[in-house]
């Protein structure tokens, strides 16, 4: 159990001390809310002496377990302390340290059965300048339910008694009520984690806390190994192939480039170490992703939870998801910053056109949740990767053209997420736009091909010269004098078989 | 924990694979992150005795590195008092979530069978390994008959 410092102000202690002090610096600094007024300590008036003492009262009784004080307040210096317990209105001492050393900084108070040669070895750095006194072993009668302590400066340094910090560790004693030791416990861990929810939830916000799909205790399901991350070993929910060719989670990734950064290091390939760059960086690999939301779906009951992974949820997420990877994008890239933000303020403009002929061919806006998820998805980032490759001019026109489409196209717009897809970008998006419905025509089709001389649709040569389409029986005609239909002429090695699609 | 499932399967792979240099391999039954284990170094002056070493995993582990300590003295340069061994492979800022605990192991046991002089935690050990071998071998060897443990017999 962790120990607490009833000397925190927010604890409500009490101090009295009867010696004059310098201006400043009373008795009440040592228990002070303001940090200030905290670092200056106690230090009692130029022309006293020794013995001073301080008395602190504690709201609720304590049970002490360790007093650690700070003697020495710049070139002043206390050389020796009592420390005195009271017991049915009697003061009587605990504990006492004196004669101490030039080099000792603090003095710390324990039991002998308490302190741990472990712990302390560990803090053997600490050790040269902090002393370290035991309690009388009578102490415990003392101490185990004390509302007041009394600490004694017994000698200084040709100086006036100085105390600058002193911190006394304790639980909430056991004879008070449980509700009562709760209450303290509850204001402690306030004190030293008073953001403690602002924390995780800025935890959450660099990289989204990783909800895996928990199989049952009892289910005996095998995962198979291409799902599992290399590195975390847990089910991958956004696979992500690095450049080393290692296929790791995307929040693998993300944390260990929060890892990374605690070094001053970009983000890299936690195999090779190598940075990403432009060239070089992790791809979503939508393929995997596919196959274990399948294999998740076909096995679900076995799982606990399964994280909601497509969607709208998925624009959201995917912002901070991402935010790592694009902030290191704008940094190497900044030119592509300027096509960017020229890129969506075009992107903006169609689409508020394209929302207002949504709005005069009165397509009720329920309409949009219909498209499948799935095609949401690829959209977007089919989309958002055509805008960081600036091949700008197909998304737009198909966003003017196609309703639904612009709707898609603006809520990628706003993941502002860079997820780059460099190959088949044209292919994602016929893919995508088989799944979509479309509420105006699609440009007319250019005009069935027929043979350029008698107008069938029985072509089955072309000529490479001119690009035209014969039938046979044309062709034939045609090399007769070496010229096509219109006027080109052609030899015969220019005539190849054409096959249709 | 980040990563319980890699711990469990480490642990698993590690025992299964019955390194002769790294044996009883448990780890704590209450806390995953704890193991303990063997080391059965080869090497003179170390080849009479065994090691007892902890494993201490952190929460963020694979993210952060392991640490190792010694429970058993041991005279080395490269491994001190207290049990603390300075392994690269194993510094924070070296660390790389990808490396296994395997490669820890034999890196360490690669360390106590041939020591790093140049990079030493205690450098009167490794004055004296580099000045005067057969001394060094001399007290490595009394030192490990008086405080190891005994070694698996197969």
């Amino acid at each position: 159990m962790s120990l607490i410092n009833f000397l925190n102000s927010k604890l409500k202690p009490s101090v009295e001390c009867e010696a004059l002090c310098e201006d400043g610096y009373s008795a009440n600094n040592l228990i002070a809310d303001d940090a200030e007024q905290l670092s200056r300590g106690f230090l009692a008036y130029a022309v006293s002496k020794p013995p001073v003492e301080i008395v602190f009262d504690f709201p609720k009784a304590v049970e002490v377990k360790v007093i650690k004080l700070w003697n020495s307040n710049g070139a002043l210096r206390s050389t020796a302390f009592e420390l005195h317990g009271k017991f049915e209105g009697i003061w009587e001492r605990v504990a006492y340290a004196r004669d101490l050393a030039e080099g000792v900084d603090s003095v710390t108070f324990c039991y002998q059965s308490d302190y741990n040669s472990r712990s302390n070895a560990e803090s053997a750095a600490t050790q040269a300048q902090s002393k370290k006194a035991f309690f009388f072993k009578t102490a415990h009668r003392l101490l185990s339910n004390a509302s007041s302590l009394k600490i004694i400066i017994c000698a200084s340094k040709r100086c006036p008694p100085v105390l600058r910090k002193i911190e006394v560790w304790g639980l909430p004693s056991r004879s008070l009520e449980k509700a009562d030791r709760e209450l303290v416990k509850t204001i402690w861990s306030e004190i030293v984690n008073p953001h403690g929810f602002q924390t995780t939830e800025d935890r959450n916000r660099r990289s989204p806390t990783r909800s895996i799909p928990e199989l049952n205790e009892y289910s005996t399901l095998k995962i198979p190994e291409e799902f599992l991350d290399e590195i975390t070993w847990e089910l991958m929910i956004f696979p992500t192939v690095l450049p080393s060719g290692k296929i790791v989670d995307q929040s693998t990734i993300d944390k260990h480039s929060e890892v990374e950064a605690k070094w001053g290091r970009l983000p890299s390939d936690p195999f090779t170490g190598l940075e990403f760059t432009s060239q070089r960086k992790a791809i979503l690999n939508l393929a995997l992703k596919a196959r274990i939301e399948k294999f998740l779906m076909e096995n679900s009951e076995h799982f606990k939870t399964v994280p909601r992974s497509l969607g709208s949820s998925f624009v959201r997420r995917s912002k901070n998801r991402h935010a790592s990877q694009f902030a290191s994008f704008c940094q190497r890239h900044s030119s592509s910053i300027g096509t960017y933000s020229s890129l969506s303020a075009a992107f903006y403009k169609s689409s508020s056109q394209a929302s207002a002929t949504a709005t005069s061919s009165s397509i009720p806006p329920t309409k949009r949740p219909r498209l499948s998820d799935n095609a949401t998805y690829r959209l977007e980032t089919s989309l958002t990767s055509t805008t960081t490759h600036t091949t700008s001019s197909t998304p737009l026109s198909l966003s003017s053209k196609s309703m639904p489409f612009s709707v898609a196209a603006s809520s990628a717009l706003s993941t502002a997420s860079s997820t780059p897809i460099p190959t088949g970008i044209d292919h994602a998006i016929q893919q995508a736009l088989k799944n979509v419905t479309r509420y105006t025509c699609p440009p007319a089709e250019t005009k069935p091909a027929t043979c350029i001389s008698c107008k069938t649709e029985h072509f089955s040569y072309e000529i490479v010269t001119c690009g035209h389409l014969v039938c046979r029986a044309c062709l034939v005609q045609l090399t007769k004098d070496e010229m096509c239909t219109c006027k080109a002429s052609f030899r015969t090695v220019d005539v190849e078989r054409y096959h249709k699609l | 924990m980040t990563a319980p499932r890699r711990l469990r399967k480490e642990l698993t792979d590690l025992q299964a694979c019955g390194l002769k240099s790294f044996r009883e391999i448990n780890a704590d039954e209450e806390n995953l992150l704890r193991w303990t284990g063997l080391i059965v170094p080869d090497n003179a002056p170390y080849n009479k005795g065994a090691f007892r070493i902890e494993i201490n995993f952190p929460a963020e582990y694979p993210f952060k590195p392991p640490k190792i300590i010694f429970k058993t003295k041991i005279y080395h340069p490269n491994i001190d008092e207290k049990g603390q061994v300075c392994l690269p492979i194993i510094s924070t800022e070296n660390w790389k979530p990808a490396t296994r605990t395997d490669q820890v192991v034999q890196a360490l046991i690669a360390l106590i069978n041939d020591p790093e002089p140049e990079h030493p935690l205690r450098a009167d050990l490794a004055e004296e390994y580099l000045r005067d071998r057969k001394r060094f071998i001399k007290n490595a060897e009394e030192h490990t008959r008086k405080n190891s443990e005994k070694r698996p017999t197969d």
